[in-house]
């Protein structure tokens, strides 16, 4: 599913003098694997670091002319960044590979963006990470395209985030970056997925397989979330158990098993979501900062350190919610919504959101200075090394400051192109630093842990399985000990008991669905020696594919008119359609009921699906002042009759892909919708729609043909609805997906 | 001419000026012009907001200095506070709940006593549920309630027009709207126990059944009370996306009769079609001998001026009349060598946010966005509103292009005309040509406007700050005063009464020479 290298960017590193680098051949050099840097609290072990960072100066080694909102990494002398290039809908996110010393491209991989509500082209909110053994490089594209790529830029795996896991999108486009521990890559993204426990949206984790990209487990550790959240995962040895702390859209700071995807705790922190990473003091000491409003005071944000008491075994039981009041050793007055602490010593160093940098004493719990540095700070943090902190900041300005307890010693103050976003990188010697302009460049591995113990629970992977009848999954089974590390690669004799209208079926450690099987979703357990594990299987059809919903049997709640939940494999489903009766039909409704789901898109294939046509009869109530609208997703585009416009609409993302045409239609009468998605050898594609009312013949001729020189060549099916402010339902019958 | 007016008129006709009589601020801008100047005087000189006491959330009463009274607010304020008939009233979210019936995130309003502070009345009213598209989390009530005889006018949270009893519940629930206990409960709960002192609230227009609005982030803007006539922007706005105006045929300006709520007219010049983020803007309203025009500043960046009474169209809508409109954005913020420029980028177009002032028969407009979009090139410009059609050429009397953008109301008094921009600049201007007099660098955010009040411009900003500069054409940084009010400040000073009034993001000061300080 991987769309390998496509088109190449038209950077070209601008040099302005070759640097002899200070590390010899085959000395160490010191690398930069994931944004928050080797000790993950954004300093560097490095010495001889620059005292100038100016553009077109000495110590300016290249730039390209790539814009990126995200840290660079670097290994083995080699540069990864994700970018953006182009505009309007042919625009284009990139992960690049450059050498770091000369920033001589390597390779570049293209993600595209799609189904986004991604605005303003903020692209490029994260980082890509490496993994410290493999050497490995994995990133999270805005669209959700979770991948992993050798070091040569070969796609290892790609799992698509939205159409699998019903991955949500924002207009603020914070991806973040994944962060790998053991055998894993964990990443942080908000989902509504399928079914009552994954349906709801929520913040949640996700751990992969770092070599395979299966699914080894999925953590849901909070409540519903007033923000996403891109805070960068921090990983702890708590006695024997390995975990991690991050902050979430919920306003919680977590802390998760990262074994086995248990939640072991919550903090409620903030009211709304806390996108900052946190920083370990000792051992027992957890740092975070906020920028929303508090839950116990009427002020906004907060630095607090957190005591980190032991921890018991891992447990299904869900998170503890930890009181306040019994593990916060201190807290000060300082907001930051998205910039990152980093500790150095016993002093941390923050950006604020009102543009200032400010020293806090970690022993104390007091702010020792304040430093105002522009007017506001949003996403970028500072970076420390060779005794001074590398300061971006949101309006392009670059600060080299030399903390002491008296206060900052300026020592350079420049100005960059473009906006700062990200935290600097430092490695080898150098300062990369990405803004929305260029990237520019200014200029260990974690130990093994090896405990077999016995064997406590099992781990299935992969957690959740998105299977169409005949085909067969492999499932591995593997011993986990009471601290959840793997002990054993693969457990034998397992007994499999399968829960859930779809059909089945389970030999010698394979999932199977028959070719005439039901579809729906299934509960998988395992069980082994005295030990269980469980999997969620979704099985969608494969093409073609109707549903007309008569087949649903319809209940009233109280006083209620007569519902069903809509088919429960449909992903982000659950509580925003419901099917009910009308005019002596079923069909399926936007509800109404909640004002959060005005909005609301269902997918129900599978990510490599293309080459079809798809038909949805769709009838809306509503007045000359308000209607609602409704529409076929096809192959990661949205076609879709808009009520309140009065046009036919085909778009991917609403500010850079959109073209529409008129179409007059009105409350109270069904219109049949046609979409069709053709993709040329050379990626060039045209995307069609039709409407017409469904009592009258079909036109011959398209109503809309939009053509798209970076065409999405595969993409799941699905419906949408949005009922303005839930004033009025829209019905969708007759749905069918048949190929072309 | 309404009896204010006359008022007024009579009062300036005889020689006399308002000393002696009530000095109220009693809606934004203190008049339909919206003019931010105040008559009031003997204003002390310094003063001490007094810091927290350690480890909490309250003033330090002990260390204030001309403080008369301080009042908790919420977490965020941005309602500006209003005065009139012994009442202050202003509006903030329920981040320091008052009463146990009203938990959570909620939107209020408080109605305090004007000598003491202490809480007459509060209106507490739950989210819309939509999340941030259309009532964004913990941003209270914006608006400032507009007061009107025993009446209080204001938008809500819920995008409803609402008219409150200014004596609150304690004179028993008036009328026609009697189910305070459901409204007053979050949805899907059981109805709440009404008391004494809750708000009364007398009828609501809710603009999303009434006029098919789509609010965007918040339903915000002050409304103009003339005559019998309630002047409201709707907050009508682009979705969630930011890109498309679910509602493109949703008026952004209305009219109701402010004795019963009912719908009386809308815009109809295709405004909401060309959105660029929310009609946030507060009406104007412009009376002079010859000319009677409701002024009104865009989403779209232009102002519009319209005439009073509507006309029935085909469909039997009552619609404004449109009198005129002119672009206060230069033609290359939203064109350039050929392309358009996107809007939320530095130099591309802003729209008017900053409520138009009306001084001397001339309308004073300035542009900006909202403040997440950062900072960006700015206007003012001085409109001649006697023309018609498109006046951008015709109605330029001058335009200063030396600002940033702004999202202030300016204040003009005495030929000058002073304001602020977001960049956190305050400006002294020229009244009649737009010549710069001096501007003064604040260091920080500006989003609340400039207040004239006792010779002296007052202004907050986003550092707590609260900047006081002689309201002259001549100015010397030594007579710059600034007084650190300890939180955010993101409204407005007014004047009433004797007594400064500053929110800031958690508190309201009363501001005035008391007998010890």
């Amino acid at each position: 599913m991987s769309y390998g290298t496509t088109t190449r960017p038209r950077f070209a590193p601008l040099l302005l003098a070759v640097l002899v680098t200070t590390f010899a051949a085959g000395a160490h050099a010191d690398d930069w694997l994931h944004w928050r840097g080797p000790a993950q609290n954004g300093t560097s072990p490095e010495t001889d670091l620059p005292d100038r960072c100016e553009p077109g100066g000495d110590d300016q080694l290249w730039s390209l002319a790539l814009a990126g909102r995200g840290t660079p990494v670097v290994a083995d002398g080699r540069l990864y960044a994700l970018g953006y290039e182009g505009a309007g809908k042919e625009l284009l996110e990139w992960l690049i590979c450059v050498d770091a010393t000369t920033g001589e491209k390597i390779w570049e991989h293209a993600f595209h963006d799609f189904l986004s509500d991604v605005i303003y082209d903020r692209y490029a909110i994260g980082s890509p990470t490496i993994d410290p053994i493999t050497r490995n490089v994995y990133a999270l594209s805005t669209a959700g395209e979770m991948t992993g790529f050798t070091a040569d830029g070969r796609v290892l795996w790609q799992r698509s985030m939205m159409s699998e896991f019903g991955r949500l999108t924002f207009p603020n486009g914070r991806t973040g970056a994944p962060v790998i521990d053991e055998d894993r890559v964990i990443i942080h993204v908000i989902t509504a997925n399928w079914g009552p426990v994954n349906g709801p949206a929520r913040d949640r984790f996700f751990a992969f397989d770092k070599q395979t990209g299966e699914l080894i487990w999925v953590c849901t550790p909070g409540i519903t979330p007033k923000d996403s959240s891109f805070s960068p995962p921090l990983l702890h040895d708590v006695g024997r158990r390995r975990v991690l702390y991050a902050g979430t859209g919920c306003g919680n700071l977590v802390c998760i098993d990262s074994r086995t995807g248990e939640a072991a705790w919550r903090f409620p922190f903030a009211t709304g979501g806390i996108n900052s990473g946190a920083v370990l003091y000792g051992d027992d000491t957890l740092i975070a900062i906020h920028g929303k409003e508090n839950l116990d005071t009427s002020t906004i944000g907060r630095m607090s350190a957190l005591r980190l008491d032991p921890l018991g075994p891992p447990s299904a039981d869900g998170p503890t919610v930890l009181d306040p009041k019994g593990v916060e050793r201190w807290r000060v007055d300082l907001a930051a919504f998205t910039s990152s602490p980093v500790l150095v010593g016993d002093r941390v160093y923050e950006t604020e959101m009102a543009g200032d940098l400010v020293a806090v004493d970690v022993k104390a719990g007091k702010v020792l200075w304040h430093e105002k540095l522009a007017p506001d700070q949003i996403h970028a943090s500072p970076a420390y090394g060779d005794g001074k902190l590398y300061v971006p900041m949101n309006n392009g300005s670059f600060h080299v400051i030399r903390p002491t307890d008296a206060g900052p010693e300026i020592v350079h103050q420049t100005q960059l192109e473009g906006n700062c976003l990200a935290a600097p990188a430092i490695a080898d010697g150098k300062i990369f630093v990405h803004t929305t302009k260029r990237l520019y460049c200014f200029g260990r591995l974690p130990e093994f842990r090896p405990a077999p113990r016995q064997v406590a629970r099992l781990q299935i992977v992969p957690a959740e399985a998105l299977l169409v009848p005949g085909q067969i999954v492999p499932l591995r089974v593997r011993g986990l000990d009471a601290d959840g590390r793997v002990v054993l690669p693969r457990v034998s004799d397992v007994q499999w008991t399968a829960r859930g209208p779809a059909s089945v079926e389970l030999t010698d450690g394979e999932l199977r669905v028959p070719k005439d099987g039901r579809l729906g979703i299934s509960f998988v357990t395992a069980s082994a020696a005295g030990a269980t594990g469980q999997v969620d299987v979704r099985v969608v059809s494969t093409l073609p594919y109707r549903e007309d919903f008569e087949g649903f049997p319809l209940a009233a709640t109280g006083d209620d008119v007569p519902t069903a939940l809509p088919p429960a494999h449909w992903i982000g489903a659950r509580l925003k359609f419901d099917v009910r009766e009308l005019d002596g039909s079923k069909v399926l409704a936007k509800t109404l009921d909640n004002n959060l789901f005005q909005r609301a898109t269902t997918e129900f294939g599978t990510p490599d699906m293309k080459d079809y046509v798809a038909q949805v009869d769709i009838r809306t109530d509503g007045n000359r002042r308000s209607l609602s609208s409704a529409g076929i997703i096809h192959q990661r585009y949205l076609i879709q009759l808009k009520g309140n416009h009065q046009e036919l609409e085909v778009s991917s993302n609403m500010e850079r892909l959109k073209e529409s045409a008129p179409f007059k239609w009105k409350a109270g009468v069904w219109y049949t919708l046609k979409t069709r998605v053709d993709v040329a050898s050379d990626g060039s594609g045209v995307i069609r729609a039709k409407a017409w009312p469904r009592d009258e013949t079909e036109p011959d001729a398209w109503t809309l043909e939009v053509t798209h020189q970076n065409a999405h060549r595969t993409g799941a099916p699905g419906l949408f609805g949005f009922a303005p402010q839930s004033r009025f339902r829209v019905y969708m019958d007759n749905l069918q997906v048949t190929p072309q | 001419m309404t009896d204010r007016l006359l008022v007024k008129t009579l009062l300036v006709l005889s020689g006399l000026t308002p000393l002696g009589v009530a000095q109220d601020w009693p809606m934004w801008g203190n008049d339909p012009t919206r003019n931010m100047v105040s008559d009031v005087t003997g204003l002390p000189r310094s003063f001490d907001a007094g810091g927290f006491v350690r480890g909490t959330d309250q003033i330090d009463m002990e260390k204030t200095e001309n403080i008369r009274w301080v009042a908790k607010l919420g977490s965020q304020s941005y309602g500006n506070p209003t005065v009139a008939n012994g009442r202050v009233f202003v509006g903030t979210n329920n981040d320091s709940p008052r009463d146990p019936r009203f938990t959570g995130d909620r939107s209020n309003v408080y109605c305090f006593d004007e000598a003491t502070g202490e809480l007459n009345w509060l209106l507490s009213i739950p989210k819309l549920g939509t999340g941030k598209v259309s009532d964004w989390e913990f941003l209270g009530i914006c608006s400032s309630p507009c007061v009107d005889g025993d009446r209080v006018y204001l938008v809500t949270n819920r995008c409803e027009v609402m008219c409150l009893d200014v004596h609150g519940m304690a004179n028993g629930n008036d009328g026609p709207f009697d189910t305070e206990a459901t409204y007053f409960a979050e949805r899907g709960s059981p109805p709440v126990e009404v008391k004494e002192t809750d708000a009364d609230i007398l009828w609501t227009l809710d603009m999303i059944d009434a006029c098919g609005v789509f609010p965007h982030n918040i339903t915000s803007s002050s409304v103009a009370v003339v005559g019998d006539r309630v002047w409201v922007s709707t907050s009508n706005g682009v979705d969630y996306g930011h890109v498309e105006t679910p509602a493109p045929f949703a008026p952004c300006l209305i009219l109701v009769d402010k004795n019963t709520g009912e719908l009386l007219g809308e815009e109809q010049s295709g405004l909401s079609q060309r959105i660029l983020h929310g009609d946030w803007v507060s009406p104007t309203y412009l009376e002079t001998d010859d000319l009677e025009l409701a002024i009104f500043g865009g989403p779209d960046g232009r102002v519009y001026a319209f005439e009073p009474e509507p006309i029935v169209d085909e469909d039997g809508y009552k619609v404004l009349k449109e009198a005129w409109r002119f672009d206060v954005n230069k033609p290359e913020f939203r064109v350039k060598d050929g392309e358009p420029v996107k809007y939320a980028t530095r130099n591309g177009p802003s729209e008017v946010l900053g409520t138009p002032v009306v001084h001397d028969g001339k309308v004073f407009a300035l542009i900006g966005q909202d403040p997440e979009h950062g900072e960006g090139v700015g206007r003012l410009c001085c409109i001649d509103p006697t023309g018609s059609g498109d006046i951008t050429t015709s109605g330029q009397v001058w335009a200063f292009d030396g600002i940033n953008r702004s999202i202030s109301t300016p204040s003009i008094t005495d030929g000058l005309l002073f304001t602020a921009d977001f960049s956190g600049f305050v400006y002294c201007l020229d009244e009649k040509t737009g010549d710069l007099y001096w501007k003064h660098d604040t260091f920080a955010h500006i989003w609340g406007s400039t207040l004239v009040a006792d010779g002296r411009v007052w202004v907050g900003n986003e550092d707590g700050i609260l900047t006081s500069i002689p309201a002259t054409r001549t100015y010397d940084k030594k007579l710059v005063t600034e007084t650190d009010m300890t939180s955010p400040v993101y409204s407005s000073p007014i004047a009433a009464n004797g007594t400064l009034y500053v929110a800031t993001h958690t508190h309201l000061f009363a501001i005035g020479t008391t007998s010890d300080g």
